[in-house]
Formats: C-alpha cells, structure tokens, sequence
C-alpha cells in the first residue's frame, strides 16, 4: 500500500483511537482489535467502487459508522448462527455441508434475516410458509387463522418489501 | 435510490406474484399477467427482479432455512437491532454469495426459457433442434399423435427432424405446422411473426376461415387470430440473431433501437428528433453496450446513460 492511498493514511492516523473507542463500547480489547479491522477492510473494499476517503471532513465520525455497522452485522451473525446451530440441533435430516457451504449459508440467511426485518409477524410468517415451506395460499390461511386473500394480501406486502429492499441494498 | 417508478412496478410485480400463487391453476390468470408482464420493458424489469430474489432462496436448504428464519423472526429483537440498525445498514446485497438457484420465469411454468440478453438451444425428445431467443418461453406437449411446441412468449427458431407426427408451434393467435423445415416464430404484442427458411410452413388463425395459408421459404408473414398480412420476401439476414448477431439495412433508428431493447433489460430509446434516422449495419446482440457505441461513431447522436436500466439516444451537440 503505498503511503498516498488515503486508507493507508486513516489507518495511520486514527486506528489507536478507533480500538479505543470499539474497546470501550465492547469491554474487549481482543473484539476491538478484530472490529478495527474490519471496518478498515470494508472501507478498503468499498473504496474500490466508490472512493471516498480522500476527502473525508470528519474521519472519525466516517469510522464510527463504519464501525457501528462493523458491530451491529457481527451482533447480527451471531444470532443467526445461534438459530442455525439450534435448527441444525432439532432437524431430523442430516446435512453435510462444507465450511464454504456453510458459510455461504449463512451469509443467505442473515441476508434473508435482514430483509424480512422491517415486515410484520404475519406478513413474514405467510412470506415463510409459502416460500420455503411451499405452503399452498389454502394451508397458510389455515395456519395463520385467517383468510385466503388476506394471505394474498400479505405474500403480496411482503414480496413488494423484499423486491424494494434488495433494490436499495444491493451492491 | 428507486424512483417512484420502479417502485409502482415492482408492487405491480409482487401483486402479480401473488395472485399467480392464488390461482394457481388459472389460464385466465396467467394469460393477464403475461399481457401485463409484455405490456412495458419495466414490467420485465421488474419481474427479473423478481426471479432474482427467488434464484436466492432457490440454492438454500429450505427446511433447515425456514427453522432459523422462523426462530429469528420469534426472537425478541436485541438492543441495536431496534436502535441502530435503521438507516445504517450496509448494503451487503442479497445473492452475492452467488447461491446457484435456477430461474424460474420468463413465463414462470414454461418449460423452457430464456432470460433477457440469453440464447440458447435445446435438442427436443424428436431430434428437433430449438433456439429460443431472448425473454422466450416455451411449453412442450408431445404425445403419441402430435409434438406440439406453445410459444408464451419471444421468439424461437426451429430445425425440425423427421417424424411421423405433424410439429405444431401454437401462438397467441394461431397454429403454425411445420412442412419439414426451418423456421422462426415471434411472438409479438397482439400477433405473430413467421419466417420461413427451408421447406414451407402452414399458417391457421385461430378464427380464419377458408383455407391454411401456406409461407414457403425465404418468405414470412405476420399474422393476428383471424387473418394475415400479404406474404413478403424475407431480407438476406432475417435470421441473423440465430447467430447472435442484429443485420438491418436502413432501418430507422427507433425501430433498431426497439429490437435491441428486447435483448436487454430496462429502458433503451432515443429522442423524437432523431428516431428517423437511417442507420445499415451487422450489431451484437451479446453486448448491447457495444452496438450503441457502434451506432453513436455512425450517426451524429450520444448516450445517455443514467442507471444500468435507464439509456437514451440523443442528438449530439
């Protein structure tokens, strides 16, 4: 890296305080290490598409969102990992999946996860039958206590709410 | 950022989805929604939109994928989901992990498609061989007495082997039956194109009356349910895109413009003032990036480009 690439210069210039900062927040020097590097590698990946760094303002307050999205996806991998390992606990089938699988499993279902956030209960849960249980519109309607187009109405809702999230949110 | 468009659209597209899922043994249904679904460039965007989301959960284990979601989603959301995470998220995009689910559309049951800007050609259980051009969708029906091949949607060219059984390619508006033979059919917004390039191939609309029509080769006709257009001769390169390539001889250029619209997704125009120019040329249909590059150095016209979705020719100032 050569000493003008302006994420050399940040890293340079501000890493001792943003370990600092994450090891405040997580009560872990050993996390905030991990969490600094992170988020300097992920603004050394999205510098690639769209370089900003060179002419920051604030830079710390740049690192800190990076940073806070650094924690909060790591937070959030976590319990999906936790759920999967539980699935994984109580499923009858057994599945022989590579740790590249593995991981891309569930880079897709923390993906999934983050998508179906902002959708309500029955919204999600209709959306879940139908697409992963392969439920007919009859038998979720059945399962939720509540009408075939009411069910429509939701596989609708929350069809349209993943089709605008991957829009925004892709990469 | 999505516009208010895309937005319209892709809720059009996740109303057609579900009522597709509500009915889903309904011609009717999907007969509109292929309507709906041919009636604007954007509403293919949409759907392919669509096909994406789904190529996604196509690759996943889906029981083991509906446990975690369903636990996740019964979970009391922790601290910084609720405080942080709104309006921070980073955009990780979904289906980057490249999960290799197939594609479930053009025309969602058909059994064979193409995607938009996709080629391909299949050998039949007869020996026929088949392309589908791009956004096509067929649906195959061979039984003891007839092969016949359903065009949904596209265009298809087809090398016909030898067989007792009569080859029909139905349309919207009509059947078409095979004389052993190499043809092309299109389907097109209320009609059908046929080109004929060996042999001949006999045209019934489905409300005709009085005999078949009978197009021989190096001849094509257009036709709707209930008559067609005089037999013309077919241009040298009628059959060009079979070999990936747009060959055309002073067309304007707004009709250039729209067919290769078809071969990629979202919008592709040009200003009213220069729709008429003349433009002859050979263009790749595999890259069409290319060939407006190749028609902005002929014509005195620029690109526009806003998203990938959104290009438009102009005059060049």
């Amino acid at each position: 890296m050569s000493p003008s690439n302006p994420v050399a210069a940040l890293y340079a210039q501000h890493r001792s305080w943003l370990v600092n900062w994450l090891r405040q927040s997580t009560g872990c020097s050993q996390q905030a290490a991990d969490f600094a590097q992170d988020t300097f590698l992920r603004i050394l990946l999205s510098e690639q598409k769209r370089p900003v760094a060179a002419d920051l303002k604030e830079p710390r307050s740049f690192l800190l969102t990076i940073a806070r999205r650094v924690m909060i996806d790591s937070f959030r991998r976590q319990s999906v990992e936790r759920a999967y390992l539980e699935a994984l606990a109580e499923q009858p089938e057994r599945y022989e999946l590579s740790p590249e699988e593995r991981w891309v499993l569930l880079q897709t279902l923390e993906a999934l996860d983050r998508m179906l956030g902002g959708l309500g209960a029955r919204a999600k849960a209709a959306f879940l039958l139908s697409q992963l249980q392969g439920l007919s519109y009859p038998q979720i309607a059945t399962e939720l206590g509540v009408s075939v187009s009411s069910v429509t109405k939701y596989i609708a809702r929350a069809t349209e709410h993943c089709l605008l999230f991957a829009l925004e949110h892709q990469a | 950022m999505t516009s208010p468009r895309e937005r319209q659209v892709l809720r059009e597209a996740a109303q057609w989805f579900a009522r597709l899922g509500a009915n889903p043994d309904s011609a009717d249904v999907q007969a509109q929604w292929l309507a709906w679904h041919q009636a604007d460039p954007s509403h293919q965007w949409a759907w392919e939109r669509l096909d994406l989301l789904h190529a996604q959960m196509d690759g996943v284990p889906r029981p083991l994928a509906y446990r975690v979601l369903d636990k996740l989603a019964r979970q009391t959301p922790a601290l910084p989901r609720r405080t942080l995470l709104k309006g921070l998220l980073l955009g990780a995009g979904l289906g980057a992990a490249g999960w290799q689910g197939y594609r479930r559309s053009p025309t969602w049951l058909a059994d064979l498609h193409t995607a938009t800007g996709e080629r391909r050609e299949e050998t039949l259980a007869d020996g026929s061989r088949l392309l589908l051009d791009t956004a096509s969708a067929v649906d195959l029906a061979f039984d003891a007495s007839t092969r016949l091949l359903i065009l949904r949607a596209g265009a298809i060219q087809l090398t016909t082997a030898s067989d007792p059984r009569p080859l029909i390619v139905r349309s919207a508006q009509g059947d078409l039956r095979a004389l052993g033979t190499r043809f092309s059919v299109r389907q097109e917004q209320g009609s059908t194109r046929l080109s004929v390039f060996q042999h001949a191939v006999a045209v019934s609309p489905v409300h005709a009356t009085g005999p078949q029509r009978i197009v021989e080769a190096g001849q094509g006709l257009t036709f709707d349910d209930r008559s067609s257009s005089p037999v013309e001769s077919l241009a040298v390169d009628a059959d060009s895109w079979t070999r990936g390539r747009l060959q055309v001889d002073g067309w304007r250029l707004d009709r250039l413009l729209a067919e290769l619209q078809r071969y990629r997704s979202g919008y592709l125009g040009c200003a009213d003032d220069i729709g008429g120019l003349r433009v002859s040329g050979s263009y790749p249909l595999d890259d069409i990036d290319m060939a407006l590059g190749v028609i902005a150095r002929a014509l005195p016209i620029r690109v526009e480009r806003y998203t990938r979705y959104w290009t438009r020719l102009v005059a060049a100032r």
